[in-house]
């Protein structure tokens, strides 16, 4: 049993310790580095709000839109000769560059033989028996394709021992206290029908930041929720029988998640089973 | 902190954030400093915890809650630092000439003796102390800003009281012994 003069003594010491050796004031620089990042730095869901401007920069707004309808004029009378009866040359064609072209991926060690184009800058960056890594640098998003036979998730509660994928994953996700889903349809993935649903983090039930989804053994090889800030899930499940197939995931800030899980349903629309 | 303040900075005021920032920075700066014992890492974590809670304050559900939702992104980006730093060695560097001329030989020994059990603690054990000890705060308000429960509050506590009890007393049987080998 503890002895608890000692455990008194031990929090004196610590007490008197931490008040010797905590600093008393924040460097400056600290203040001055935060506020010259945070003036360029974007709210969460401010994407509107952003045209809530201030008298000035209404003015602005304003000249930047007379501005933008007297080049739109002079472009369409440039165009067509119509606007007051004047012919004016036809200018040259603007230059046009050729898109990138897909590169296409197929896997060599990923256990569902698959094949993908990948478009408009994603890239794979992993291509392991359970799991297939893409990326997409220009949005910060990490996506991947599981194995779904390989797949164990969380039990639906804290205490629940890990289960294999679930055959009801809309249920399940929101079962689990972290998760708040939001919506769920359907799409086509490789021929087939694919679920598609889309959750919310709910960051003040996320009591556990372990792995909550394992596609392997290894202690790297599966999905946990750490780090403070929300994050939106987007999950494609494409079944190929009653217990394969896959599951794809992409993770995303709410700022980057609609325009990546398009992007990455794109992706997925060219996924091919070999 | 004032409701007001924490309000007109969710709707994107920076004058308002710069007060909340501006008043809270000195304790968690020390909350950085004590649970990552490195200014420069603190000074990091807590500058990426500022702009995180900047970008999130819209987010933020509970207004009343600003100083345990501050204190958490806090917490939170001490532990991505202290991942990012993990393979790099942990050298105990103290300053002397930091410290004041009328620092005993003797308290400095106990402040250097503290300072070693504290680093070899587990973050997360760090973490609970330096809340409990520093700030504070009961188990159930450091539940609360961690976001765990009660009882794992109290094991950590429990633990790293333990592991501290344990190390220091290596540190007496060692310094024991070589007194006895010099005398």
């Amino acid at each position: 049993m503890t002895d608890p003069r000692f455990n008194s003594d031990l929090d004196q010491l610590l007490g008197r310790w931490m008040d010797e050796v905590a600093p008393e004031q924040a460097p400056t620089r600290l203040l001055e580095e935060t506020f010259a990042r945070t003036m360029d730095a974007r709210q969460a869901g401010t994407l509107l709000r952003s045209f809530d401007l201030r008298p000035l920069s209404r003015l602005a707004m304003s000249a930047a839109a007379i501005v933008v309808a007297i080049s739109l004029a002079a472009y369409l009378f440039a165009q067509d000769g119509r606007f007051g009866g004047h012919v004016v040359p036809t200018p040259s064609p603007a230059p046009t560059f050729p898109s990138p072209s897909p590169t296409t991926f197929a896997s060599r060690n990923f256990r569902v033989p698959i094949s993908i184009s990948l478009p408009n800058g994603w890239e794979t960056t992993g291509d392991g028996p359970g799991i297939v890594n893409l990326g997409l640098s220009r949005l910060g998003l990490d996506a991947a394709i599981v194995n779904l036979a390989v797949v164990t998730v969380r039990g639906p509660m804290p205490s629940d021992p890990w289960v294999p994928w679930p055959d009801d994953p809309w249920t399940w996700l929101g079962e689990r206290p972290e998760f708040q889903t939001i919506a769920q349809r359907t799409i086509e993935v490789g021929g087939l029908s694919a679920l598609v649903i889309d959750v919310e983090t709910v960051p003040d039930q996320i009591s556990d930041t372990g792995d909550w989804l394992k596609f392997g053994i290894g202690p790297s090889d599966g999905f946990n929720l750490r780090g403070p800030s929300p994050e939106r899930w987007h999950f494609v499940i494409v079944k190929t029988g009653v217990e394969t197939g896959i599951v794809a995931v992409m993770g995303a800030s709410p700022y980057t998640f609609d325009e990546g899980s398009a992007s990455f349903d794109g992706v997925l629309a060219t996924l091919q089973f070999r | 902190m004032s409701v007001g303040e924490v309000t007109r900075a969710m709707h994107g005021d920076h004058d308002a954030f710069a007060a909340l920032i501006g008043s809270a920075a000195n304790r968690l700066f020390a909350l950085a400093c004590l649970i990552l014992r490195d200014s420069d890492r603190a000074e990091d974590a807590t500058q990426e915890a500022f702009v995180r809670a900047w970008r999130e304050m819209p987010r933020l559900r509970d207004v009343a809650r600003f100083d345990a939702w501050l204190r958490r992104l806090v917490v939170n980006a001490c532990y991505d630092e202290a991942r990012r730093v993990h393979r790099r060695a942990e050298v105990s560097l103290v300053h002397l000439s930091d410290r004041g001329i009328s620092d005993s030989s003797s308290a400095f020994a106990e402040t250097d003796r503290v300072d070693r059990a504290f680093r070899r603690l587990p973050i997360d054990q760090r973490t609970v102390l330096v809340l409990q000890h520093h700030f504070a705060l009961s188990h159930s308000e450091i539940a609360d800003t961690l976001g765990i429960p009660i009882g794992t509050v109290k094991s950590r506590v429990r633990y790293g009281a333990a592991a501290m009890r344990a190390s220091l007393d290596a540190d007496d049987r060692v310094s024991t012994a070589s007194s006895g080998r010099t005398a």
